[in-house]
């Protein structure tokens, strides 16, 4: 007959924070953790992990020489720091706070911590490849609209009846409003007659041809009138037999929904199309918006921020090859159905590159207390 | 760019969880040993050259929340990893319960000190953990491996218990 053998072990949380147990592993367990009167902690009331990526702790056995550094990737949280160091597997780490206090706290009787160091992530910083801001005097005359970047991706001024059909820049009502707000370029209706709609033609490179990564950003206001939607902000299209090539950066209204959106499509004239798009929750003409249309080679993004400033963005896959063979524009499509802009612009910047929505964030705090108020184009 | 931050030590004269061998004879069972008047740390020192096999566990809290608390089982294999089990004793939560008896899969869980129990201890929050054991010692050393062999050949446990403590 065997007998059987009780082994009773009492556990007491001292502390007021929830604590993770190893009970009945031996002391070669690292992660053994009662009994151990030895805290170690670091203070970190004041640091803001959101923008952290990696967490370090120095760390020895008793009697060791020589801290070893344990290092780990975090995303940009207190909790996720904290697993980090869990990773390590020694003993475990948890926060806590005292007389206003927040700190990452282990206990220890075997091994003796040393610093913890946190270090911030730095996004890339991406520079635009063609800049048009009007932001500075126009001056009169001049055919084009100078790229403020250093590449001279100057656009071209043109009118609905075709490529090289150029006005001069005082045919574009510019605005340069007093109070420090960036002026805008004004691009009124005409559609009644549409060869003489104003619009701008990009440097060929920005057909960006099979895939290609690219981005827009752009401040504008939409006269908006349901009767004047569909309206092209940017787009390198044509039609490839029966299908459309290239991409379209497109507002539309729904009348039966009285819905606006912000589409953003990628023609192949073999795969179809792939498009990112979003409902605006709210719309109001002659409103500034921001907004934002990217890909990457792998997603067509989309991205705005309405006119209540809410933040909205979307994404899709997108496989198609882009064989467009039609120049690209700012302010209209060139297919026959012409669907011009019509508003203002007061912002455009092209990367070729995917940014982000980072950087539109970012362009969208920069530029949004500078623009001018609403409601000013003549 | 990194922020660096020195830690502080503070020797406490409390830990921050603490464990201690509880007298079990309030829910002993006739017959039992107790394993008794031993610091919770000479326990952990004995394992490896006692191994315990735990056909029923205990868990007693006056927080009944405790109680509801995943337990996990954990045990290293031969390459070091650990392989982890869930223990799954159920209460109702609303009947505010503060015992319980789980009786784990047969031969799951081994107290051999390459293994243990993991779980989450709430702040300020005591609880007790009963294992009913049999327990295996090795103090006959290799010789009880040619006891077991001889069984083996013969068919007769006549050693039956020669290597186990009374």
């Amino acid at each position: 007959m065997k007998t059987p053998f009780d082994i009773s072990v009492n556990i007491v949380n001292n502390t007021s924070a929830t604590q993770r147990v190893n009970l009945a592993s031996s002391p070669i367990d690292l992660q053994a953790n009662l009994n151990n009167t030895t805290q170690y902690r670091w203070d970190i009331t004041t640091y803001n992990f959101s923008t952290s990526n990696k967490i370090s702790v120095q760390y020895k056995a008793n009697g060791a020489a020589s801290f070893s550094v344990y290092q780990t990737g975090i995303s940009g949280s207190l909790t996720s720091a904290v697993a980090g160091l869990n990773n390590l597997g020694i003993g475990f780490f948890y926060t806590y706070s005292a007389s206003g206090i927040t700190y990452i706290t282990t206990y220890n009787n075997a091994y003796i911590f040393g610093q913890l160091s946190i270090d911030v992530s730095t996004p890339p910083v991406y520079s635009p490849n063609a800049l048009y801001a009007a932001n500075q005097p126009f001056p009169s005359g001049q055919s084009f609209i100078q790229d403020l970047s250093v590449h001279g991706k100057d656009a071209q001024t043109n009118l609905g009846t075709g490529i090289n059909n150029s006005p001069i820049l005082r045919d574009y009502p510019a605005y340069q409003p007093s109070g420090g707000y960036y002026g805008y370029i004004n691009m009124p209706y005409n559609g009644s007659i549409p060869s003489t709609q104003l619009s701008f033609l990009l440097p060929t490179s920005y057909q960006f041809l099979g895939t290609l990564p690219y981005t827009f950003i752009t401040w504008f206001q939409s006269s908006g009138t349901t009767s004047l939607v569909p309206q092209t902000l940017f787009s390198a299209l044509n039609v490839s037999g029966v299908n459309l090539s290239g991409y379209t950066i497109v507002l539309t209204y729904n009348s039966g929904l009285n819905q606006y959106s912000l589409t953003h499509s990628r023609y192949d004239v073999v795969t179809g199309v792939n498009s990112a798009s979003v409902t605006l929750g709210s719309f109001t003409p002659n409103t500034w918006l921001c907004a934002i249309g990217g890909y990457d080679g792998t997603n067509v993004y989309i991205g705005i921020y309405d006119s209540a400033g809410s933040y909205l963005t979307n994404q899709n896959p997108s496989i198609a090859t882009n064989t467009t063979t039609a120049s690209p524009f700012w302010g209209r499509d060139s297919l026959p159905s012409e669907s011009f802009f019509t508003g203002a612009f007061g912002y455009v910047a092209i990367y070729t590159a995917w940014t982000g929505f980072a950087t539109f964030q970012n362009t969208y705090f920069q530029y949004k207390n500078l623009m001018p108020p609403t409601g000013i184009i003549p | 760019m990194a922020t660096t931050i020195t830690a502080e030590i503070v020797n406490n004269t409390t830990a921050n969880v603490s464990a201690t061998m509880a007298d079990a004879s309030s829910i002993s069972t006739g017959g039992t040993i107790t394993l008794s008047g031993v610091s919770y740390n000479q326990f952990l020192q004995s394992l490896g050259r006692d191994v315990y096999l735990a056909f029923t566990l205990y868990f007693a809290s006056q927080n009944s929340a405790q109680l509801t608390t995943p337990i996990t089982f954990f045990i290293l294999d031969a390459n070091g990893n650990k392989k982890y089990e869930t223990l799954s004793p159920t209460i109702d939560p609303y009947q505010f319960v503060n015992a319980i008896y789980y009786n784990p899969e047969k031969g799951l869980v081994v107290l051999n000190g390459n293994s243990g129990l993991t779980f989450d201890i709430l702040a300020n929050t005591s609880m007790r953990v009963q294992f009913y054991t049999i327990r295996k010692s090795n103090q006959g050393g290799a010789h009880s491996i040619n006891f077991i062999e001889l069984e083996k050949r013969e068919n007769v446990p006549f050693f039956l218990e020669y290597n186990e403590e009374v």
